[in-house]
């Protein structure tokens, strides 16, 4: 998640509701929207995608945030490459990996 | 990424966010799709449902060279208002794991083999031409509407042979018995809209939070800014055996024994009868009772008067319901005032627990009964709603019929009249379609795990779109006991590796989702369309392709029922011009939308039970359309939100009020159940004294095969566990993360202990998520299935937990 929309649900209390504005206005991953009622759009721009989770925990962590919600997600070209952690469920069968197909991949990230 | 194409990025995402920020508390619209694509040159933008769960929300897809760059919430979209859950948002990654599956293997001396697609499709057909009756087709509710069309054109109207069953069986069958039974007919008379103007909000042992998310936050939203208003707010009462993330969020919880929900609707019925508070006259107008017969009990059961079922249930008191369900008097007191008021919408909401249970068809029709009794139902915002966490359960499964007993448009193969309106819809000769319904899932795995000379008598398996070797309960004795069988051959078509494919003999390279064209229908009846946008790796192919390549072969090699009574192939296809395209040749097949095809053919079955679908073409500009879509006389096609109230639905005539137009007593009533309680099928002893239940997580969907190739969701949520009450781990002896073996009288698995984790589970019980490959917790669950809709309780069953030992660990 490299570039990011998100939608976060801010709490009644006007003045937490502002102090949380201005402390987000302050991180220079995001670029914020306009508030419309509760509801604050903005855009989480982050270099490393290592960086994308720990920004949204700390957002849902804030006391002013109720809900974050994720309106799009552009992905990087090196996303979603991952092959899970597998292991020989049922032992005496061969395993299948990425070598055991000769074909190219022209699709793939 | 460059620059220039980062900037572009950013200004799609702040469109959408905005656009979905708004989206909630206004009609104005500040981003759609043809926004997105105007803002993006490079970057097309279509419309496609969420590959994941039954909720359906509409996803856009950014795709850039042949590749999907970017996901975003559809603001069109009426069920996700342009939102998406964490899942939904990394869908388009889903594509693109290392380990795609990209050629035909075939296992040869214990080696996987690449073989060509012409090899591959004779080997299938050959092996099933050898003993057509002794094949078996598994599918799931993550078919295509056409795929599972052509599936089941396949076996019933080709081969003769009823042996195809869903994966759905493990997961809303009793949902459809529970609706039969009452109803008549199949699926949810509300719908999502339901959740918008309820006042009161009960889970049913379910947990929406984690499961159906988008749906959950459109509930939480409604106190700020939903259509109630903060004059409106929504009270959510969460029942349930372990505390969730939905219970956090929740209003209230109740804590419940296993089984608890039976004894709980049945405590509240018996309130509202015995305080006179139940809606006498919605009884009078509109219901009947029901009980199962003593014998063979049936869904239509036996008929009693409203005097008998009150005698049934007398017995229900707040104490004695109490004591069954753990749930305090008092509370089941309130749950009753609240059905009790008629100024309140209640809307109830259900998934796994109430379905995957040995009572599911008795609770489902329970919690329908409760609905029925006290009138609330058939106002927006009163309705009982089953939920399905698979994005085609209702329209692949439940609509097209894929189940061992049933045809398309609600029939099934017990009824000749029935058969004969299918064969004569499929031109086909009469009496091609075997009376005798098939084996359902469990049994058929019960038997492909068999020996054939003794109760085995399935010897050749297709599993398609499904990962049985994770899913199905019991797995020692109902998948893995197959590889003590050299007889016996499994084909699967899937696109990663699975523990189903390796146990496979022949492996079929599978397109997904955006990679073909398809149609889903959703759990509020809502039929979703979309194109193919982009090719699938390597020789990965559609899994529709691969049924029609597969039948066009069997016809090659001489079975008769390939073609239909005039000689034609039951897939025959033609262009504009009337010339027939070979679809079965893979080259050919997009010359044709051969999605279309099939939808219009299934689309004359629609009709058969009211559950009438709108021309193919329609959905194409829709983000879905909830049957029956009835066309108007202007020329449009109507949706419909309410089934069986006068003022939506079409089929019930002016002055009634309400039409339950299938009751299954011909006089246009629900029936109102009353089921005895009975405890579950395994109860924790001595030997194993602790309750197991088994369940999702928010970052994974099912069995992970596409969630934990996607390294965001994966690194959230990367293995499995098992959740401890802290008295019973202090009691063991065990801390946080140690590893222990869980074991029950059928299998046996180690994970790690989570204590104070993301769900609690009450003293006396644990709970394993399912979704890890490398930790199968259904080598432990148990086998034991609902009697009338055959699934599984995945849900309950005796185990034991003990530290890890050094030979277990060794292991």
């Amino acid at each position: 998640m490299s570039v990011c929309g998100l939608v976060l649900t801010l709490c009644d209390d006007s003045q937490l509701r502002a102090e949380t504005i201005a402390e987000l206005g302050r991180w220079p991953q995001i670029s914020l929207g306009e508030e419309e009622f509760n509801r604050l759009p903005l855009v989480l721009d982050t270099p490393s995608r290592n960086e994308d989770r720990a920004l949204l925990n700390r957002l849902e962590a804030m006391p002013g945030v109720l809900m974050v919600e994720v309106a799009f997600v552009g992905f990087d070209e090196h996303s979603g490459n991952s092959q899970s952690s597998r292991s020989a469920a049922i032992p005496g069968f061969p395993e299948i990996s990425p070598d055991t197909q000769k074909d190219d991949r022209k699709n793939g990230f | 990424m460059d620059s220039k194409r980062r900037d572009l990025l950013r200004t799609a995402a702040f469109a959408a966010a905005a656009a979905a920020a708004s989206g909630r508390n206004s009609s104005s619209v500040t981003a759609s799709a043809a926004e997105l694509s105007e803002s993006e040159a490079g970057i097309q933008w279509q419309k496609a449902p969420c590959r994941f769960c039954g909720t359906g929300c509409h996803v856009q897809v950014g795709v850039e060279a042949g590749r999907v760059v970017a996901i975003a919430g559809d603001k069109h979209a009426a069920v996700n208002k342009g939102l998406l859950c964490v899942k939904g948002y990394h869908v388009g990654a889903a594509l693109y794991g290392k380990d795609r599956l990209t050629s035909p293997l075939l296992r040869r001396e214990n080696e996987w083999v690449e073989i060509s697609w012409d090899e591959a499709i004779d080997i299938a057909a050959r092996r099933i031409l050898r003993a057509p009756e002794n094949f078996a087709f598994y599918g799931s509710g993550q078919w295509t509407i056409p795929e599972g069309y052509a599936a089941q054109k396949l076996m019933k109207g080709g081969l003769g042979n009823n042996h195809i069953d869903p994966n759905a069986r493990l997961c809303m069958a009793s949902a459809v018995t529970g609706f039969l039974a009452t109803y008549g007919v199949d699926e949810p008379a509300g719908c999502f809209d339901d959740l918008d103007v309820c006042d009161v909000l009960i889970c049913w042992g379910n947990n929406p939070a984690e499961n159906h998310p988008v749906l959950f936050s459109r509930v939480l939203d409604r106190p700020a800014h939903g259509v109630g208003g903060r004059e409106r707010p929504v009270r959510i009462i969460d029942i349930g055996t372990r505390k969730t993330r939905t219970s956090e969020l929740a209003s209230e919880f109740l804590l419940m024994k296993p089984h608890g929900d039976v004894a709980l609707a049945l405590g509240i019925m018996h309130l509202l009868v015995a305080q006179g508070r139940y809606d006498a006259n919605f009884v009078q107008k509109f219901c009947s009772f029901r009980m199962p017969e003593e014998a063979n009990p049936t869904l239509t059961g036996q008929a009693i008067s409203f005097e008998q079922f009150k005698s049934r249930i007398e017995k229900y008191t707040p104490e004695t319901v109490a004591e069954l369900s753990g749930i305090a008097a008092s509370k089941i007191a309130e749950l009753a005032e609240l059905f009790a008021s008629r100024d309140l919408r209640i809307t109830s909401v259900w998934c796994m627990g109430m379905n995957q249970h040995t009572m599911g068809t008795a609770v489902n029709s329970l919690v329908h009964g409760v609905h029925l009794l006290s009138g609330h139902f058939g106002r927006p915002g009163d309705a009982p709603t089953s939920l399905t966490g698979q994005p085609s359960a209702c329209g692949t499964v439940r609509e097209v019929g894929t189940l061992a007993h049933a045809l398309p448009g609600g029939r099934v193969v017990a009824n000749a009249e029935h058969r004969a309106q299918c064969e004569q819809l499929w031109n086909l000769p009469p009496g091609r379609i075997n009376p005798l319904p098939g084996y359902h899932t469990v049994e058929m795995f019960r038997r492909f795990t068999s020996p054939s000379q003794g109760a085995g008598d399935i010897d050749t398996l297709f599993v398609q779109v499904t990962n049985p070797g994770q899913t199905l309960p019991d797995l020692n004795q109902l998948f893995n006991a197959k590889q003590k069988l050299s007889d016996k051959f499994l084909i699967v078509a899937d696109v990663y590796p699975t523990v189903t494919t390796q146990a496979a003999d022949l492996i079929l390279p599978a397109a997904m989702w955006i990679e073909k064209n398809g149609i889903y229908g959703n759990s509020e009846r809502r039929t979703q369309q979309w194109f193919k946008m982009v090719d699938p790796p390597g020789q990965a192919r559609d899994d529709c392709w691969m049924t029609i390549a597969l039948a066009h072969r069997l016809m090659e090699l001489g079975h008769p029922g390939m073609k239909d009574k005039n000689g034609k192939f039951i897939f025959h296809m033609e262009d504009e011009q009337g010339n027939e395209v070979p679809v079965w040749q893979w080259e050919q097949y997009y010359k044709v939308n051969v999605d279309k095809a099939l939808f219009e053919e299934y689309r004359r079955f629609s009709t058969l039970k009211h559950k009438n679908l709108a021309p193919y073409d329609e959905y194409v500009n829709a983000r879905g359309l909830r049957w029956p879509v009835v066309e108007q006389p202007d020329g449009t096609w109507r949706e419909t939100r309410f089934r069986f109230c006068e003022n939506d639905d079409p089929f019930v005539a002016s002055g009634k009020q309400i039409d339950f137009y299938h009751s299954t007593t011909g006089d246009g009533r629900a029936q109102i159940w009353f089921h005895e309680y009975a405890p579950p099928a395994e109860i924790p002893d001595d030997e194993y004294p602790l309750w197991l239940s088994t369940g999702r997580v928010l970052e994974q969907w099912h069995t992970g095969s596409m969630t934990r190739r996607i390294p965001q969701l994966n690194r959230a949520m990367p293995a499995s566990y098992v959740e401890m009450h802290p008295e019973d781990a202090d009691i063991l002896n065990l801390r946080q993360g140690d590893m222990v073996t869980i074991e029950s009288r059928r299998g046996s698995i180690d994970l790690p202990v989570w204590i104070g984790g993301r769900g609690v589970p009450p003293r006396g019980t644990v709970f394993v998520p399912f979704f890890d490959e490398t930790r199968l917790i259904n080598l432990v669950t148990l086998g034991a299935v609902d009697p009338f809709s055959k699934q599984p309780d995945f849900k309950k069953c005796a185990v034991r937990i003990h530290r890890r030992t050094n030979q277990g660990a060794k292991q």
